[in-house]
């Protein structure tokens, strides 16, 4: 993506509901710990989501600065992974 | 301490867990407002992988080959990608300082803007050593389109801290060993490539180059992009303190593999 940067996500899913979500790679986030509220605002939710609008609120709750991606990065991340099934 | 004189600390070598604690140590000092800002210099023994905060471990580092090379990992308070710092191959520098002292010094607005000012004092700094450097966002350093230098930051409370590598000479091959990315292609061609995009202060000016002409360049550089004194110290006893402290979390596997 713009800045080179990359992006990594694992999901445990059963049935088509995501039971836990990683995100890891060179990205910056501010506060680091934000990363934690985005991966749990992602547990419960549907492989079918609309990701995007779950990531928005979740970064808008945590007050996190994203830098080197954007959320429609992530949110395109998450699709592929779910996709694929078990990311 | 707003105001006050900037500190440079050159505090040689260190292995990878006081390296980083004493990073962080400077940090929460300077939130509390017990020391000025400042910028540290130093080394890697043994040599190390740094890993991002956000990096898998297992995704990035093979460390079965950092075992038997004797190579250690850490994983960094700051994003970004993983790092071989080789002893003897590359410089590490930190800098830490408040949002609020550095804005009055050079103005930016946002994040990348303070990534972008910290590495120009950086840049001024090379320049001295007749390095042709350039900042390149997100957060790298370039010398026709090279990257010689990558950087990291961390913010808490109003402060930075700032990181990042100066490469000096590169050993790819032990990089390719350590580092998972790569790891498909040990082949020349592979080498090669990572040769093209990547280039070292003494390819740039020469192996006569000594450190401490690259750490006297990079204290006036950073004096005089922000135009400030930078005067050499030595760390206080409540950072050394509480280094020692942060140190066990930054060597527990709890922390290394984190991710």
């Amino acid at each position: 993506m713009k800045g080179g940067k990359l992006i990594k996500v694992a999901l445990e899913v059963e049935g088509d509901v995501i039971k836990s979500a990683k995100i890891c790679g060179d990205f910056f986030l501010y506060p680091e710990e934000a990363i934690e509220q985005i991966e749990q605002s992602l547990k419960g939710a549907r492989l079918n989501s609309d990701f995007e609008q779950i990531l928005i609120e979740a970064v808008e709750r945590s007050g996190a600065q994203l830098l080197g991606f954007s959320i429609g990065d992530l949110a395109a991340a998450l699709r592929l992974a779910s996709q694929s099934g078990l990311g | 301490m707003a105001g006050m004189t900037w500190r440079f600390l050159d505090t040689g070598e260190g292995d990878a867990y006081w390296n980083m604690a004493l990073d962080e140590a400077i940090l929460t000092l300077r939130i509390e407002d017990k020391v000025p800002a400042t910028l540290r210099i130093y080394t890697w023994k043994p040599s190390a992988v740094s890993i991002g905060y956000f990096q898998s471990l297992e995704d990035e580092v093979d460390l079965e080959a950092c075992k038997a090379l004797g190579v250690d990992v850490v994983r960094r308070i700051t994003g970004g990608g993983a790092v071989y710092h080789e002893c003897g191959g590359e410089l590490t520098y930190s800098f830490v300082a408040s949002e609020e002292e550095l804005k009055a010094k050079r103005f930016f607005k946002d994040i990348q803007g303070s990534y972008q000012v910290i590495c120009e004092a950086l840049v001024e700094g090379l320049r001295k050593l007749g390095v042709n450097a350039e900042f390149k966002p997100v957060n790298d350093i370039v010398v026709n389109g090279k990257k010689i230098s990558g950087n990291a930051q961390t913010r808490r409370r109003g402060v930075i801290l700032q990181h990042g590598t100066i490469l000096l000479k590169t050993d790819i091959h032990t990089m390719f060993k350590v580092l998972k990315v790569s790891k498909e292609k040990v082949s020349d061609k592979a080498i090669k490539a990572v040769e093209d995009r990547v280039t070292t202060i003494y390819r740039e000016v020469s192996t006569n180059i000594t450190l401490d002409d690259i750490k006297e360049a990079l204290r006036r550089g950073f004096a005089e992009y922000f135009n400030v004194e930078i005067r050499a110290s030595t760390p206080t006893q409540a950072e050394i303190d509480l280094a020692s402290e942060y140190r066990k979390r930054f060597a527990s596997w709890d922390w290394i593999a984190k991710r």
